[in-house]
Parts: C-alpha cells; structure tokens; sequence
C-alpha cells in the first residue's frame, strides 16, 4: 500500500484530505506542524508528501529543503497544498523541488489525479 | 489671618482633587463606553472579513518584522523560527544584532546557514554603523535577514537599523523574546486596508507569558500569570490595552503603540526621522512624532488598536527589576512632554494638541504628583488630627469601589473580545487582583513613578538600554 | 470581632440616617460608590453568564457540527471523485436541527467554509443543497431588513453562494449610505452579474478601499462562467482615482495587452499615485511602446515616479535602454535610484551580461556593493 504524509495545521483540512485519498487506498499519516512532520519524515518512508506552506514550527519549504539534503529520501514526490497564490512563493516552491503545486480552493478529484500521477511517476523509476 | 489663608488653601485643594477624581472616573467611564463598542465593532468586521483573502490574494502588501537581539543566544533560535513561520504571504524577517556579546550570532549564522552578503544598505535613519549583513544560502530561509550591528546601547537605534534594511512598505517593531500570535501580520494589516483615512500605525494588546507553555517559540497554552506581580500587571495590561486603548481608538486619539508590537507606516516613520535612541519612551515619542508630521503636512491619518492579544512577553518578576521598567516609564513620559511641549493645548496638532497631550499630560503625568501630595496632606490632618474620618472613609471607599469597577469592567471586555483562558479559575485568579490591586501593586506604582520624576528632574544618569530591556532575562525561559 | 462588625454595621445606619445633611460631594462620592458597587455585581455576573452561555452553545453546537462534516464529507467532497455525480443527500441533511435558527446558521457557515476550500463539483453541489433546503430565503430577507449589519449578512451569504435575487432589490444597495453594505453589494455584482459583473465602477465615487479590491481582484479571478471584462473601460481620468488604480492592477495581472493605450494616457495624470502606477503597469505588461516615452518623461518626474520607470524599463527588458540605466546608475546621486537602475540591469538577464561585467570591474564602494546586492539570489525582496 501507498503511503502518503499529509502535513496541514488545519485539521479540517487534514480531515478532508485524509478521507478523499484514504478512499483511494493510500495509507496516510497526518502532521499538525512542522516538528510532527520533521519526526515523521525521518522516521518513515512515503511515497508522496502533501505539504501546507504556513505551518507552525518550520514552514513547508523549510520541509522540503530538508528533504531534498536527505540523501535517501530526497527521490520522495513532494506536493504543496497552499492558498498562497503569489507566484513568486509558487515558484520558490519549484526551486526547491516541490513536483507540484496545488492551490486552495481544489477539486478533490483534482487532487486524487495529481497525486495518482505523482505515486505512479516514482513507480516508473524504479 | 495665615489660620484662614490656611484653611482656605486647603478647603479649595480639598475641592480640586475631588473635582480631578470625578473628571478622571468619567473619562474612565466614557472610555469604557467607547471601547465596548469598538470592541463590539471589531468582532462584527471579524464576521464579514476573512482573512483567507489576504492570504490568497496577489496584492497583499509585503511586511518587513524588525526585531533586534542583544545577548539572546539561549533563545534566539525557536525565537526566529517562530517569526520565520508566521503566517502571512509576503514577509521578511530582519533580525539586529546589536553587538552581542554572547555567541548570538554564531548560533544563528549556524543554524539557519548563514553566510556574508553585500547589501545595498540606505541609511536613511541615523544609527551606529552596520558591520555585515547576512542571508541564508538555503532558500527555506529566503525570508530572513541578519543585520549585524555596532552596540547603540537602545532598542531605537536597533529599529532605525533595521528600517534602513527593510524592503516593504510596512515593518512590524518586535522584540526577539516575544512570543506573537501566527496570525498577528493578518490581523494587524487590516486595519490599514480597511479604511478610507491613511493609517500610520496599528496595534494590539500584550499579555504576560509568565506561566504560559510555551513549545520551541510557540504558545501551547495560556494561563495568567501564578506569581502576583505578573499578575497584577496581566491585569493593568488587561485595563490599559483593552479598556484604554480601544476607547481611544474609536475616536482615534490612541497615545502610545506599545513598543512591544506594532506595525508602521515605513515612509512616515522615515519622513518623521526614525526613532530617537536618546529617548527613554521611544515608542510613544515615534508615534507623536508620526503624527506631528501628518498635522504639519496637513494629511489625515489614523492609529488603530485592535483588542486581541497577539503578543505575548515575560513581564519582571522582582521588584527590582519592575522598578526599574517603570521609573524607566515615568522618565520616559516626563521627557516627552519637556521635548514636544510645544504640541500641549496647540490647535495646529488638532486631537494631538488638544486630546491626547492634555489628558495624557493632566491624567497620566500630573496623576503620580497628585496622588503623592494627596498621601502627604492626609498624613499632615491625621498628625494635626483635624481629619474627618467619616468623610475620609467615604472618600477612600468612593475612589477604591470605582478602581474595581473599572478593572472589573475591563475582565468583562477582555473575555467578550476572545476566551484566552479555558478555565474559570484563571479568570477568578485575575479578577481577585483587581480588588487586591488598589492597596499591594497601586502603591508600588506611584512610588516608582515618583522615584521616576525625580531622576530625570535632577537628571540622574541612567543607563537605559540593554540591561534594562533585558534585565528579566535571566531567568529560565518559558 | 464582633463588636467591630458592629460598629461598621452602626457606622452605615449613621451615614445613612444623615445623609441628606451630608456636603454635596461626599453625598455625590456616596451615589458613586453604590453604582460601582452595583456594576461590580454586574460585571462578574455578567462574566458568570458568558461563560455559561458559551458553555452550552458549545455543548449544543458541537455533535451538529460534526454531524454536519461527516455529512458533507460523505456526500459532498467524496462525490468529487466518482464518475457518476449524484445530487445531494437532503434526507440526510433534513434531519439536521434546522428548523432552530442555529442549527441553519451553522450549517450555512459550515457550506460557505467547504466552498471557501473546494472548488468544482463540492461548490456547485453545496450550492444546490443550500438551495435545496431553502437555506437562501432567509438570506433573502435580511436584505429587506432596516439593520444595515443585517443586510451586510445577507448579501455576503447570497454572493459567496451565487444565488441571484432579482436586480431591482440590489441595485439600489449600490448607492446605500452605509459603506459595507455598498461593497457589499458591489461584491454581489462582481460574483453574480451574468453580463456586466463590473459596471458598478463607473458609478463610484467614494475611494473603494484596499480591502475591498482584495475582495474584488479575488471574486473576478474565480470567475470561470464569464471571459475577464476589459479593464481598459475604465481606464480613464472620469472616473474614481481608486478605480482607475484598481484597473491599472487587473490589467496588468491579466495581462490585457489592448488597455496599454489607456495606460499611457494616464502617464499624464497629475495624480501622482496614479501616474506612479501606471508606469509600474505598463512594465508589468512590458509594454515596448511605452519604452520612448517614459525615458523621455524621465527626466520631469518626481522620485517616486522615476523609480517605477527604471522598474518598469527593466520589466520591458528590451535592451535597447541599457545605456540610460547604465548612466542612471551611475550618475544619480539617490541611493534608491542607483539600486533600481543596478535592478533593471540585472533583470535583462543574458542581453545585459557583457554590460554587467564591465561595471563590476569598474565599479568600487557603493556602486560595487548596489551590484553585488542586486546579483545575488539570495535576496529575493
């Protein structure tokens, strides 16, 4: 089974999240914060990482900066869930490796293709 | 003959300081009025205005946070990552390091991967020279800036420092042992955006982190203070900021944006020549300077207050320390009515002149002397027994039972703006101080005021600065 | 003890059987102190009740909301994903406590979140359950209502919803003397018109604030139903200077290439704000008309003004000023001139490389470090 990391402070945003790709057969872990993720992230392996960009304790591209030095992990998909439109912040996300960038409001069925993809794209590499 | 003279001075003094209690108790009165419909107010616009859309949207102004740092290296770190993390779009965090001389610096060129940058550094603001300027190689931290400064011996000309350095049009003044709410960029941007008038300064209550939990720079839970001097001051915080200020802004008259936190208009601060490092009430001296610009220009302006709390500092603890904070204090307004005298009962300052001077002037800086000349006379008719003890008691009773009200009044306004305290038990722990106050913390206050007046009259050498702003730093962090 | 509580006791009924020979002021300080007495009593009394009050309320209003979120979970944001759209559950959402006013203030409450954070099918699907359950009448009456707080309510409701109401009953709120239900409803239009979401602009003649075009910008740029209107229409000095800055704003965010003559017509403008901004458009639409024309105006234009030109003349990026910025920059003797001249250099990339190297090994001290600063990535503000 897929695993995925859904890192939001927002728990009704979690929640939703969690439900529409748990439908799908993902397994999914859910952080509150930056500190949650940090100890998730170093703990387990997953196979896409969604990640709010204003989140306590370390922002989503402190996160993914992270990720990206991490040798073992840096191959991990990583998709940024934000309501910040600005597209100087979306592009700093791409510079740092994000794949992709989804911005809020979404349709949950675009989220499910998007992350499809992403999970299917790692498959193909290996 | 002198017997009558006598008599007669005292029968009209007598009459004067009750005649000042009853105007200063309908001042409060009305205060109260206004700030219960501002707050009122405040939480309606809360309904219809969601912040969401400054978050999304494209056009949101920028933010500059400016906090300067002197000797902060055991909590420097979750301290900049909490300003790193706070939740707004567009920001930048610009860090003074005012000649340090603990390894401040080296903690943070080492964790957050610092390295030395040119910068094209415009010094529009008169303050010590800047050494280096730093920036992250790691583009996480993209937002931060470290400026790294000779000492100015003032948290001013730390703030001209970072001004100098700042890219936005608006900067957020804070202390790096803040702890700020996540949301404190949105909520004080949008009374500039709300309103036809210009804005040139917002701010917001403070509260005391004392015996608050705090988690790597972040709130975890909210209690008032358990030690009694925090807590007392929790509670005139409570009274001045939610009771004080909001009635003031209402009619837009506030005095004073704490130096704690506020935000600025940047090309006021600027026009209106920055913050003065030789002032010992630099925040309050800022904002009337801000606004004798906008009079002698001729613009309209604004200063708002919001009532929620979104900054959280420890307060001192031990007496020494409080003293100094408020003889520090007491100076501080001396010297601005001696600087800007010119601005008293002047109708070219329109409510500057004629509002906020002469009440702050009557019933802030003349309250202290009345007070103290008040006890002496009541000690003079005790010793010479001529006192009334039947009026005197009414008297007291009359002054303490309003005090209450008041205070009680402003508990009542706080917990209508936002429920900090999840338990009733920490409410009664504030509202038993209110009736506590008038006899154990009122005295403490006066005196140090007096102490306060005294010093800057005989011009007493102090050395406000980095000790003093500090000094309650000592203690294990939250 | 006693004799002391005693003596207190006695103390009262001796002020109170003399009252009325009592000085005026200490009968005055006596009033005083019973009102305070009185309103201590209310104040905690008062704090007793909120708390109360708030107590229940939640106790109330907690299992609806979650009843609430696992119904529009269920049937709403997981209908997304399947194929095959059905309509909304209302059985379900009948048995809700909605006939309780509070019961329907925290389901529209709850709607307008899950259409604040989806978009696609959960928006239009919880549109149709709002309207379904007949939610959208009681918006619709708060529009009559003399309350302008009121009417404020409901037309937020109505156009976060898309419910239209007749154009009779909003147009005069246009023109309503209280500024929020004006943009209010001005927001109605932005959201709702079918055909001329914006034309409320040419009528406007108070200063839409900031907020409000924040409001706007974000109504039109969710518009899917309709094209974007051209902003050029407005364009012009006729109207509001907040409208023309708001325009100025769209147009450029747009990227409508065909409102570039009506900014330049506002290069013109005395307002200097305006004239700063559509300088700072025109660079944003890098407008290579414009290039001749704002070098020429250079040298008349006050420091903000300039400024936006060296931006915008390094947004158009054509090249061929490189010269004057490369003299700007030198020769100016403004700090901020210097740095929005080394800017723009920088900012022609690859066409300005050669220019780039010769500076760096000529320049020194300030005009060194303004180079230095505006090469590096690193800072991005």
């Amino acid at each position: 089974m897929k695993r995925i990391l859904i890192i939001e402070d927002d728990t009704f945003m979690a929640r939703a999240v969690n439900l529409i790709l748990g439908k799908q057969g993902y397994n999914i872990t859910i952080a509150q914060n930056g500190k949650e993720a940090i100890g998730h992230m170093e703990g387990g392996d997953f196979d896409l990482i969604i990640t709010d960009l204003m989140l306590p304790f370390a922002s989503g591209l402190e996160l993914l900066s992270r990720l990206k030095r991490n040798q073992l992990k840096k191959g991990t998909p990583v998709m940024i869930l934000s309501a910040i439109t600005n597209e100087k912040t979306v592009l700093d996300g791409f510079d740092l490796g994000a794949d992709d960038y989804l911005k809020k409001p979404f349709a949950p069925s675009e989220l499910v293709s998007r992350v499809n993809r992403l999970v299917q794209q790692v498959q193909n590499v290996y | 003959m002198q017997h009558t003279i006598w008599t007669n001075i005292t029968k009209f003094y007598e009459h004067a300081v009750f005649f000042y209690c009853v105007l200063l108790f309908a001042f409060y009165t009305f205060l109260a009025f206004l700030s219960y419909f501002a707050i009122r107010r405040y939480s309606w616009k809360n309904r219809i205005r969601e912040t969401l859309t400054l978050v999304e949207s494209p056009l949101t102004p920028g933010i500059s946070v400016i906090a300067p740092a002197y000797n902060e290296a055991v909590t420097i770190i979750p301290n900049v990552r909490s300003l790193l993390t706070l939740n707004y779009p567009r920001f930048e965090v610009i860090i003074v390091n005012d000649g340090s001389t603990d390894e401040t610096l080296e903690k943070l060129i080492n964790e957050f991967e610092l390295s030395e940058i040119d910068f094209a550094y415009n010094q529009q603001l008169t303050c010590q020279p800047v050494k280096r300027f730093f920036k992250s190689d790691n583009p996480a931290y993209a937002k931060l800036l470290v400026v790294d400064k000779v000492n100015g011996k003032s948290k001013a000309d730390a703030v001209n420092a970072g001004i100098n350095a700042a890219s936005f049009a608006y900067f957020l003044n804070t202390d790096v042992d803040c702890i700020l709410d996540r949301n404190t960029l949105l909520k004080l941007i949008r009374p500039f955006m709300d309103e036809e008038t210009r804005v040139i300064a917002t701010g917001a209550t403070l509260r005391m982190a004392n015996s608050c939990e705090a988690d790597a720079g972040m709130l975890t839970s909210i209690k008032p203070p358990e030690e009694w001097l925090p807590r007392f001051q929790e509670m005139e915080y409570i009274r001045s900021f939610v009771l004080g200020k909001m009635g003031w802004t209402s009619i837009n008259a506030v005095p004073n944006v704490s130096g704690g936190l506020g935000l600025f208009d940047k090309e006021i601060v600027v026009k209106a020549g920055g913050y003065d490092p030789k002032s010992l009430g630099e925040d309050m001296d800022m904002i009337i300077r801000m606004c004798k610009y906008m009079c002698e220009q001729k613009l309209e302006y604004a200063v708002r207050y919001i009532p929620e709390t979104l900054c959280w500092t420890e307060s001192p603890s031990t007496f020494k320390v409080f003293g100094r904070q408020r003889t520090r204090w007491a100076r501080g307004l001396l010297q601005i009515f001696s600087t800007h005298r010119s601005v008293l009962f002047n109708p070219k300052y329109k409510r500057l002149g004629l509002i906020v001077f002469p009440y702050n002037f009557i019933f802030e800086l003349l309250a202290p002397l009345i007070e103290f000349v008040g006890l002496l006379y009541y000690i003079y008719i005790v010793v010479f027994n001529i006192i009334n003890w039947d009026f005197a008691v009414i008297l007291l009773l009359f002054i303490y039972t309003f005090s209450v009200f008041i205070s009680s009044l402003a508990i009542l306004w706080d917990q209508l703006t936002f429920r900090y305290y999840q338990s009733w038990k920490d409410v009664a722990k504030l509202c038993m101080m209110t009736f506590l106050e008038p006899f154990l913390y009122h005295p403490l206050v006066l005196f140090f005021a007096m102490r306060g007046y005294l010093y800057q009259l005989t011009g007493k050498k102090h050395g406000w600065g980095n000790m003093q702003r500090k000094g309650f730093k000592q203690q294990p962090a939250v | 003890m006693f004799s002391f509580f005693n003596g207190i006791e006695s103390w009262f009924v001796e002020v109170k059987e003399n009252f009325f020979w009592l000085p005026t002021f200490i009968k005055g300080a006596i009033i005083v102190s019973l009102l305070a007495i009185a309103g201590i009593f209310l104040a905690y009394l008062n704090m007793l009740l909120l708390r109360a009050v708030k107590y229940f309320q939640d106790r109330r209003n907690e299992p609806v909301a979650e009843q609430i979120d696992v119904l529009m979970l269920e049937h709403m944001v997981q209908q997304d994903i399947f194929d095959e759209k059905q309509p909304p559950a209302l059985n379900e959402f009948r048995k809700l406590p909605l006939h309780h006013k509070w019961g329907r203030e925290l389901l529209v409450q709850k709607i307008l979140h899950y259409r604040r954070n989806f978009s696609g099918h959960v928006a239009d699907l919880s549109r149709s359950l709002y309207i379904d359950l007949g939610l959208h009448q009681y918006a619709q009456q708060k529009l009559s209502s003399p309350n302008p707080k009121r009417i404020v309510e409901g037309l937020s409701e109505l156009f976060n919803m898309e419910i239209t109401v007749e154009e009779k009953v909003v147009l005069p709120l246009i023109n309503h003397h209280n500024r929020y239900v004006r943009e209010m409803a001005r927001c109605y239009f932005a959201k709702c018109s079918a055909e001329h979401p914006m034309d409320f602009l040419q009528e406007i003649s108070k200063p839409l604030l900031a907020w409000e075009q924040f409001e706007l910008f974000r109504l039109v740029t969710q518009r899917t139903d309709i094209p974007v209107p051209s902003f050029a229409r407005w364009i012009d000095p006729a109207y509001h200077p907040s409208v023309i800055s708001f325009c100025l704003k769209l147009a450029a965010h747009f990227q409508q290439f065909d409102a570039i003559p009506a900014v330049m017509s506002m290069l013109k403008s005395e307002n200097l704000e305006l004239r700063a901004l559509s300088i700072n458009s025109l660079g944003k639409l890098m407008a290579l008309e414009a290039e001749l024309e704002l070098v020429s105006m250079y040298e008349e234009q006050p420091l903000s003004c300039r400024e936006e030109i060296l931006k915008a003349l390094g947004r158009i990026g054509s090249g061929r000023q490189l010269d004057f910025l490369r003299s700007q920059f030198l020769s100016s003797e403004d700090f901020e001139i210097k740095k929005q001249a080394a800017k723009s250099i920088v900012n022609h990339k690859a066409l300005a490389q050669l220019m780039l190297q010769q500076l760096q090994a000529q320049s020194v001290g300030q005009h060194h470090t303004i180079l230095q600063h505006c090469l590096n990535p690193l800072i991005k503000y």
